[in-house]
């Protein structure tokens, strides 16, 4: 009888132990963006929200800094996969999400979001346009966190020095290029650029939507850049070099916003992410305002990032309350103070007044208007299409309806590929 | 016989550690390498073999001609620069006097190659900018046009040939300088008492007994120049266009940027092949013009 119940008691502990033990997870965040560290601490409040039973680790997947990075960050997140250290909840952006789902490595939310909907605190705060992207083929698989658009960053220091006011929302093409033009000369004994033109993906797609163009087709599954409104876009970026010399010759790897801070250049495309530059070096002389209106309605490019949780994942009920948690105010409040926008309305309220540049309202009313990045699966290739096409354009090496139609044919064959 | 059988047990023992990591590092990943030429490769989902498709596309891949024209030039730029003004610098070094100088001059000439690449290649990239850089300043205000550095298919290979000279030189410099001193002393002397001038002592002494350090230097560099990957993707990032994209950056984007990891070991094949000709082309070559201090 006392075996009995030594072993009774044993079990019982063993499985109280079993109970208490913390489950814990791995979140994985790729290197080269600047909230590693912030995340670290907003994971250990979520870890006291659950008294220490889940904890979780940070791991930083290293990549290479450019738009075509997703590629090496999932080859390596499938290397942890395959060899069975696997991170439970992951950081991916827009650019992403389409490649993530289509190797099959996130799970669907719905069946944890249906039992356990208290961890989203309040869904619907979610900007239904931002968190479109990441709701495939009617399963959700993320919740957004952060997003950025595109408008035009002006240095106000050179704008007085030019003598002119801050353009309106609706100023046009032609009010652009005035502006350009004046603000190309030298002030302050400094030599100094009207534009510095995007050379990038997302900031090209900016421009592109202003025109009512894109860079692939509506459904993504050929290249569009071939398209006229989409190789007048192209032609301007490379008449501003050449034909009215009111921007640099982009460089590879080139800055554009240590640019407009220094005073090299007065005006850039971006989203909110020069602030998180700015801020160091307590620049604030920067007024925003929409990419000129050429084509009706105004349409503004959005990216947005979120928190998916990993097919493999051996905890799946506790990597949903951490992607939930991760996309919540807490984690948006404390996370994206400066260089991105939070994707709850509510957050976004209170967040953005903070933004020490003219006009900072435009970035919520964008909202309501935006369009997102087009990024279908083989996003990397294409986005490497989009760079080796346009860098021959802007090196005057190649004229646009050639390159265009090349870049348009070559992003076609990768998409019919992909989609094989 | 017993004795001659201990010795080779005892040989073989000597070369099994370099023979094991020798299998480890190079030979499983080349077999891998081959094996995944014939796949289409996924980390997860059930991989496929696909025959010779990945060799199919190497034939008829649009871009491989222009990509591979590229590496050539970078080999026919860096290799015979390199090797010229490696040996310049050991060949001055060597002639001081003062051996603090020498110690001096050997560390300044080998730094760079100790410095991370990313690192330094920011600070030229500044330099190189054609709109803001430190270069074309300097020309403008000798009343010269900026040069666009990083925007013309071929000055592209003049900025990158002043950056690997200006950050590798000091790796053919050091094995040169090695060389150099390792040649006797005393035949210098007996030349001089013979009355030799210094052009005849380099061309008849000097020249001659560096042959097997110019011929590692030059095999080294060639195998390198042919691989040439950090100067592309730092400096030029293979632009414009595919101007200064060479083969190692090409399987690179393949195979981590474009997850295309089949095709990606099916170019590194193709550049395995082409490395080991050349290697064997030169190994058959050396025999004409190599001296070896036992002929």
């Amino acid at each position: 009888m006392k075996r009995v119940l030594v072993s009774l008691a044993m079990s019982l502990a063993m499985a109280g132990i079993a109970i208490a033990a913390p489950v814990t997870l791995t979140l994985g965040y790729p290197s080269g963006d600047s909230k590693v560290d912030i995340m670290k601490d907003i994971v250990k409040e979520f870890e006291k929200r659950h008294n220490n039973q889940i904890k979780v680790n940070v791991v930083v997947v290293p990549i290479a800094n450019q738009a075509s990075a997703w590629g090496s960050y999932f080859d390596k997140l499938q290397t942890m996969i395959a060899g069975g250290n696997s991170p439970d909840v992951v950081r991916i952006a827009i650019e992403g999400i389409q490649t993530f789902v289509a190797r099959d490595l996130a799970l669907p939310l719905d069946e944890y979001m249906k039992s356990d909907p208290t961890a989203l605190e309040n869904y619907g705060d979610l900007a239904p346009k931002l968190q479109a992207p990441f709701v495939i083929g009617g399963k959700t698989y993320g919740f957004v966190w952060d997003w950025n658009n595109v408008v035009i960053h002006i240095n106000t220091d050179l704008l007085k020095a030019a003598h002119l006011p801050v353009p309106g929302p609706n100023w046009t093409l032609d009010d652009f290029l005035k502006y350009a033009k004046a603000l190309t000369g030298t002030f302050n004994g400094q030599q100094v650029f009207g534009f510095a033109v995007p050379n990038y993906y997302f900031g090209t797609e900016g421009w592109l939507y202003a025109n009512g163009a894109g860079m692939l087709s509506d459904d993504q599954k050929r290249g569009a850049l071939d398209d006229p409104k989409a190789m007048q876009v192209i032609q301007l970026f490379h008449d501003l070099i050449y034909k009215y010399k009111v921007s640099p010759v982009p460089d590879p790897q080139a800055d554009p916003v240590n640019l407009l801070y220094s005073g090299k250049v007065a005006m850039i495309a971006a989203g909110r992410w020069p602030f998180g530059t700015y801020a160091p070096n307590n620049f604030t002389a920067v007024a925003l305002q929409y990419i000129p209106l050429m084509a009706s309605p105004r349409k503004v490019v959005f990216g947005c990032g979120a928190f998916p949780v990993v097919k493999a994942t051996a905890h799946p009920k506790e990597a949903y309350e951490l992607s939930a948690f991760l996309s919540g105010s807490y984690s948006q409040k404390t996370g994206i103070a400066i260089d991105s926008i939070p994707c709850r309305i509510s957050v976004m309220k209170q967040v953005l007044p903070s933004t020490k540049g003219q006009n900072w309202q435009i970035f919520q009313q964008s909202a309501d208007i935006a369009l997102a990045v087009q990024s279908p699966p083989g996003y990397p290739e294409v986005a490497g299409i989009f760079d080796r096409y346009t860098s021959a354009v802007y090196a005057d090496q190649m004229d646009v309806p050639t390159a265009m139609k090349k870049a348009s044919d070559e992003m076609t064959q990768v998409l019919g590929s992909q989609n094989q | 016989m017993k004795r001659a059988y201990s010795e080779a047990i005892q040989g073989y023992a000597f070369i099994l550690p370099a023979l094991v990591i020798f299998l480890f590092t190079i030979f499983t990943p080349l077999v891998g390498t081959a094996v995944l030429s014939f796949a289409n490769f996924e980390l997860i989902a059930k991989s496929k073999w696909v025959g010779l498709r990945n060799f199919a596309h190497l034939v008829s891949d649009p871009r491989l001609g222009v990509i591979y024209g590229n590496t050539l030039r970078f080999v026919a730029i860096l290799v015979p620069l390199h090797l010229v003004f490696g040996l310049l610098l050991a060949l001055g070094v060597k002639s001081l006097a003062d051996k603090r100088l020498i110690s001096l001059y050997r560390t300044l000439f080998f730094f760079p190659v100790f410095v991370t690449t990313a690192s330094v290649a920011l600070a030229w990239l500044y330099m190189f900018s054609t709109s803001f850089g430190l270069f074309n300043y300097y020309l403008k205000l000798l009343g010269l046009q900026a040069v666009p550095w990083l925007n013309s298919p071929s000055m592209v290979y003049v900025a990158v040939a002043i950056f690997s000279l200006w950050k590798f030189v000091g790796n053919s410099f050091i094995y040169y300088l090695i060389g150099l001193q390792s040649i006797p002393i005393t035949l210098y002397e007996a030349a001089k008492l013979d009355g030799a001038s210094a052009r005849r002592q380099f061309f008849r002494i000097t020249l001659p007994l560096l042959t097997p350090t110019v011929f590692f230097v030059m095999t080294n560099l060639i195998i390198g120049a042919i691989q040439i990957f950090d100067e592309p993707y730092f400096i030029t990032s293979g632009g414009p266009g595919d101007a200064s994209r060479p083969i190692g950056l090409y399987i690179y984007e393949t195979a981590f940027q474009y997850h295309n990891l089949s095709y990606g070991s099916t170019l590194a094949l193709s550049l395995f092949l082409i490395i080991l000709v050349v290697t064997l082309v030169q190994f058959s070559a050396q025999k004409r013009w190599v001296v070896y201090d036992n002929e």
